[in-house]
């Protein structure tokens, strides 16, 4: 007769029931990765408007000012329909509000980081029966920018640019105001843009805008700074006008140090054309094609905008 | 014919949750008011509903909800031949903030959520704005008269120390964004179109606050990012805002409670405005959530 089996054998070789999960995970809220951004991809079209700038010359501040316009009531011809980045958005928002204790607006530097974070925006337009649209904003980090300035090799890695519908180069009005600093912000800006059109990371649909950020600081340094913004401005359309074939020019202050009527003007406008497909004409080029290495997410870029426009 | 009707409360800790319901229970049970719902059978378990209504009959603050214990109260109702089998979970305000702060949501209560066809969503009439330093400075500048200095310097000229800033943390979310956040939680586990009964709770606050419009234009106005996510979702959910004020007034005033338990009929603390008609029939949310459309 066969032994029976012990206790413990009976014990082990019952199978072993995993427990049910009590809880059940929702999204993080925070700014999405590149994972995060292509799973809000999946789902939805979405255009992507990418903000490049030296460091401290407003990427983030035009980021914050954008959501907090919402915050206070429909904006630019949308009202806000959702976002998966709302802790995101308040984050960089919170040095802007007076539960931080401050007592002047400031905004936290980009993160330095070497992935680009992204900042998602659902809106939809006021008009009855408006579709809904996506947003995805992003701010290259000083340092990312820093490194891709100097190294073509750097700025390779940034291959979520192929995806960009829109990049915004920002011209620091801040330092367009001082003498001995307007210079270093005209080649900062100008820099930037070579270095993308170097490594072919701007696709024919993508469109181009320099944006000089802080108006008021320039307006407030007098018509010296105005005019050399103005100069600035030409020297950029002689180098760049050739070359990129949806290029344009802004001027904004997204937070001056005292909200003031006319001075916003101009971020409604700006959000509604970066948002905005451009128009391709007969003879426009096709996409170039992402390298093979390119990320997921940049390589949908290009398949969204190939096949909606095919 | 008897439906069966789930509907969720949704609110951050107390905006008035547990206040409404201990209300509605006392406006049902006392089976003589005009009210759209009628009560057709007792709850199983009646003990939760006693103690929180005994709260609210005595003009004291009503016991909230624990953070461990979700509390299901479960109602027959009728509206006219219609009878409705109402379950309604009671989780703590507390719960919600741990679901934003945790980003994680109880197995249970989700389950709730994927059941429930209809979400009364509360929120106090005192809002946390969330307001702008750029924006208070303009106001300032108007008031003071003066130019406000750029950051770092006084009114001298000279420099100035930088104040200790708090750093971020979820507590310091505005309401609007929260319960946004909320919303989106929720939308995210039903896949069809839900009904949203906004309670704006304290009514009696704004009124007091010398507001004469409509608890639609009062949520327009304090919380427009909240009205406008409302707005611009009818596609996945439909929604209308009550103004209601259960307890009828500030039972930590002790003149005004005393006067509150004057009343002869306790139901005349009760106000809901929807739109611009007024009533004392605490069930109209409920009734608006249920009613066949």
């Amino acid at each position: 007769m066969a032994e029976a089996p012990s206790t413990e054998a009976v014990a082990a070789s019952v199978p072993v029931e995993e427990a049910a999960p009590a809880f059940i995970d929702v999204y993080a809220g925070a700014e999405l990765n590149n994972e995060d951004a292509e799973a809000v991809t999946l789902r939805s079209p979405a255009h992507l408007v990418v903000f490049a700038g030296a460091s401290e010359s407003g990427k983030t501040t035009l980021l914050a000012s954008l959501y907090e316009r919402w915050s206070a009531g429909p904006f630019a011809g949308f009202h806000f329909a959702g976002s998966r980045s709302l802790l995101g958005f308040e984050q960089i928002c919170h040095l802007n509000r007076l539960a931080s204790g401050g007592a002047h607006p400031d905004t936290p530097h980009t993160p330095v980081s070497d992935e680009a974070a992204y900042y998602h925006l659902a809106v939809r337009g006021t008009a009855p029966g408006a579709e809904r649209r996506h947003v995805l904003l992003s701010a290259i980090s000083g340092e990312l920018f820093r490194l891709a300035k100097f190294s073509r090799e750097d700025t390779e890695r940034l291959t979520f640019l192929h995806r960009a519908n829109t990049i915004v180069v920002l011209v620091d009005g801040a330092r367009l105001a001082v003498n001995e600093q307007r210079l270093n912000a005209q080649t900062d800006a100008s820099s930037i843009l070579e270095s993308f059109l170097d490594a072919k990371m701007i696709g024919s649909r993508c469109r181009v805008e320099f944006v000089f950020s802080k108006l008021d600081r320039v307006v407030e340094a007098g018509d010296a700074a105005v005019q050399f913004l103005n100069t600035t401005e030409t020297k950029l359309r002689a180098k760049f006008g050739d070359r990129v074939p949806h290029l344009g020019f802004r001027r904004i202050a997204a937070r001056p140090e005292v909200e003031s009527g006319s001075l916003n003007d101009g971020l409604a406008e700006a959000f509604t054309a970066w948002t905005t497909p451009v128009e391709l004409g007969a003879g426009a080029a096709s996409p170039g094609i992402p390298p093979r290495d390119a990320r997921e997410f940049a390589k949908y870029g290009w398949r969204y905008s190939a096949g909606r426009e095919s | 014919m008897n439906a069966a009707a789930h509907l969720l409360f949704m609110g951050l800790p107390g905006s008035g949750k547990t206040t409404f319901l201990a209300a509605l229970w006392h406006v049902l049970d006392e089976r003589s008011s005009e009210t759209r719902l009628k009560l057709k059978g007792l709850s199983v378990d009646r003990t939760y509903l006693h103690q929180i209504t005994a709260d609210w009959q005595k003009c004291s603050q009503v016991q909230r909800t624990k953070l461990e214990h979700e509390q299901v109260v479960n109602l027959s109702l009728a509206s006219g031949t219609t009878e409705f089998e109402l379950t309604v979970p009671d989780l703590s305000g507390e719960g919600f903030e741990q679901q934003l702060r945790d980003r994680k949501i109880g197995v249970e209560h989700h389950g709730s959520i994927q059941r429930a066809t209809g979400f009364v969503l509360f929120v106090h009439a005192r809002v946390k704005e969330g307001t702008r330093l750029s924006y208070s400075r303009q106001l300032s500048a108007v008031l003071d008269g003066a130019s406000p200095q750029r950051a770092g310097t006084d009114a001298a000229g000279g420099n100035t120390q930088k104040p200790a800033i708090e750093p971020w943390s979820i507590e310091k979310l505005p309401t609007q964004v929260a319960l946004v956040e909320l919303l989106q939680f929720a939308l995210e586990s039903v896949l069809r179109k839900v009904r949203v009964a906004v309670v704006i709770s304290a009514w009696d606050l704004v009124e007091k606050a010398s507001f004469t419009g409509t608890p639609h234009e009062y949520l327009k106005r304090e919380m427009p990012l909240l009205r406008q996510f409302l707005d611009s979702n009818d596609d996945r959910l439909e929604h209308t805002v009550f103004g209601v004020s259960a307890q009828g007034g500030d039972i930590t005033v002790e003149e005004q409670k005393s006067a509150l338990l004057d009343l002869d009929d306790a139901l005349q603390r009760i106000k809901v405005l929807h739109g611009s008609e007024s009533s004392q029939d605490i069930t109209r949310p409920i009734a608006w959530l249920l009613e066949e459309r």
